[in-house]
């Protein structure tokens, strides 16, 4: 199978845009990437899109409205859910179809408008449905089941509620330098520790707020790509996985799970940290930058272990050393991660190969990670669909 | 009682299926492997354990556990979600337990009969069914719920 590499990224900034619609902003995102390389949209020969679902028939076929809405070229297009894995799962099957020649041009693209506030359920008429039954039944929305695993952490391993307010005043360090990021302002401990706790034990700025947003990656093979640009960013490595048995995180969507050991947890993220690794012949200790889904505090902690970056209990001292900010040894969410920009569902697995690819360029400006060269993108969502892409100068 | 339709008032599960009803005593409604013994709550097609994989059988489970984890909603949750007294005025904040049972399986389910200050892990736990929410007829939607076990 041959080599692959991005070259051309779009992405819109991040906010609420009643006036924008979810064609719009893909759309928006799509010319930005077709720019970024030179290229037409008739050039493109497959595309992906994430499907959102807030948005009646248009949400599940995004791929075909924005297309239609651009250039009915008649070009296979794949509409495609993973809840809040989907950026990595589009973006891994675009590849997968490049890289076996089927193509030579792909896009991967995702685009959300998110509802503020909790999710509801996505409504059907099957009362039965898993995830309408913990609204009936259990009175709890997301984030609910990351709440009981992080109250577990503290439980296990001494985390603090200092702790977890820790990694969103980092984070937004970042955001603050960050052009695309909704949220710019930097917040102190205090400001988190008294905002209002929500769901038990984050607060109100611990949890990452809904936004509208967009994100495209043009994908071609590695020998067409200096064609095009003279700073393709070779695809290194791109794993999907899903839910594995015996685990101990509460996954949502779920009422139980087995009794075993809480060290038994994330098995997903570590099986698919792996397997990249493997797939990329690197380790984590040649990471130079690292963007992750940071719904909550406790998803950086718990994955910065998982997938290799310090032993598991050691992701507070981390962050307390510095570590994991920008200067640091291997920065998390140099982008400023979910809590600087709200998640747009769809769209996060692809933004975050976004912010990879200018960091690889050398692009991104105040955010740069000196001499970044090897770049870890990690989305899961509920059912255990995760996603991890490592990428390469 | 009688409802507002004039009929006697019901109590219904919100969802059929999840635990045994109408009873004395409701238990949860579980699978369990016919081979390697592992329970599923709700009911699986089969084991789902890859390493085994065989026929699951019914099950009830166990009324007393104890708190493994525990959240507390703060904020009242969106539809389909229905406040108790209908509401949304009155809502307080409630815990909601992940609540280990001696089948080697963890459960979660709204607290009831206790403060959210007062969840500690590792307290033995209970379930029973109450009442959710009355639905527009007068009847009483019933959840399963966990208390903090009678000594």
């Amino acid at each position: 199978m041959r080599e692959l590499a991005i070259i051309g990224v779009g992405m819109t900034p991040f906010g609420i845009f009643p006036d924008k619609s979810l064609v719009d902003l893909g759309a928006d995102a799509i010319f930005e990437a077709l720019e970024d390389a030179g290229l037409d949209w008739k050039d493109i020969q497959i595309m992906g899109c994430s499907v959102s679902h807030w948005h009646g028939l248009s949400g599940l076929l995004a791929g075909n409205m924005i297309a239609s809405s651009i250039g009915e070229t008649g070009i296979p297009i794949f509409n495609c859910s993973n809840v809040c894995g989907t950026g990595a799962i589009v973006f891994n099957n675009v590849c997968a179809q490049v890289s076996s020649e089927n193509f030579d041009m792909g896009i991967a693209v995702g685009v959300d408008k998110v509802p503020g506030g909790f999710f509801p359920a996505v409504l059907s008429p099957d009362i039965k449905d898993y995830d309408a039954v913990r609204f009936h039944m259990v009175g709890m929305p997301n984030p609910g089941y990351w709440a009981m695993d992080a109250t577990r952490r503290m439980y296990d391993l001494g985390t603090t509620h200092e702790d977890y307010a820790r990694v969103k005043v980092k984070n937004s360090k970042h955001g603050a330098l960050n052009p695309k990021a909704r949220y710019r302002k930097i917040y102190t401990l205090e400001e988190v520790m008294n905002s209002p706790m929500v769901t038990y034990p984050f607060r109100l700025f611990e949890i990452c707020a809904t936004s509208d947003g967009a994100g495209a990656v043009i994908v071609c093979s590695m020998e067409k790509a200096r064609k095009y640009t003279n700073k393709p960013i070779k695809i290194a490595a791109t794993r999907t996985v899903t839910r594995m048995f015996g685990d101990a995180a509460m996954g949502g969507t779920f009422f139980s799970t087995q009794a075993v050991p809480s060290s038994e947890s994330l098995k997903e993220w570590t099986a698919v940290s792996k397997a990249t690794y493997e797939q990329a012949g690197i380790g984590p200790e040649d990471l130079d930058f690292v963007e992750l889904a940071e719904n909550t505090p406790w998803q950086e902690l718990a994955y910065s272990e998982v997938m290799g970056l310090c032993k598991v209990g050691e992701a507070e001292k981390l962050l307390r050393e510095g570590a994991t900010q920008i200067g640091g040894r291997i920065p998390i969410c140099p982008s400023g991660g979910f809590s600087s920009f709200g998640e747009a569902t769809g769209a996060m697995g692809i933004t975050q190969l976004y912010e990879a690819v200018v960091q690889l360029r050398g692009q991104a400006g105040a955010r740069q990670v000196k001499g970044a060269k090897v770049g870890y993108c990690q989305v899961q969502g509920n059912l255990g669909n995760t996603g991890c892409t490592i990428l390469v100068k | 009682m009688t409802n507002s339709k004039g009929t006697k008032k019901r109590s219904i599960p919100a969802v059929e299926g999840f635990f045994t009803w109408p009873s004395e005593k409701p238990q949860l409604i579980a699978s369990r492997c016919t081979a390697c013994r592992r329970y599923y709550f709700p009911k699986v097609i089969r084991c789902t354990n890859p390493d085994c994989g065989r026929a699951v059988e019914e099950a009830l489970l166990s009324t007393k556990g104890i708190l493994w984890s525990y959240t507390a909603q703060h904020f009242m949750p969106p539809p389909p979600y229905h406040p108790p007294d209908n509401n949304p005025k009155e809502w307080t904040p409630y815990g909601v337990a992940l609540v280990e049972l001696p089948e080697g399986i963890r459960v979660i389910g709204m607290v009831t009969r206790c403060e959210i200050k007062d969840l500690k892990i590792g307290m033995p736990m209970e379930m029973i069914v109450e009442r959710m929410y009355q639905d527009e007829h007068g009847n009483d939607v019933l959840t399963w719920k966990f208390m903090p076990a009678k000594a």
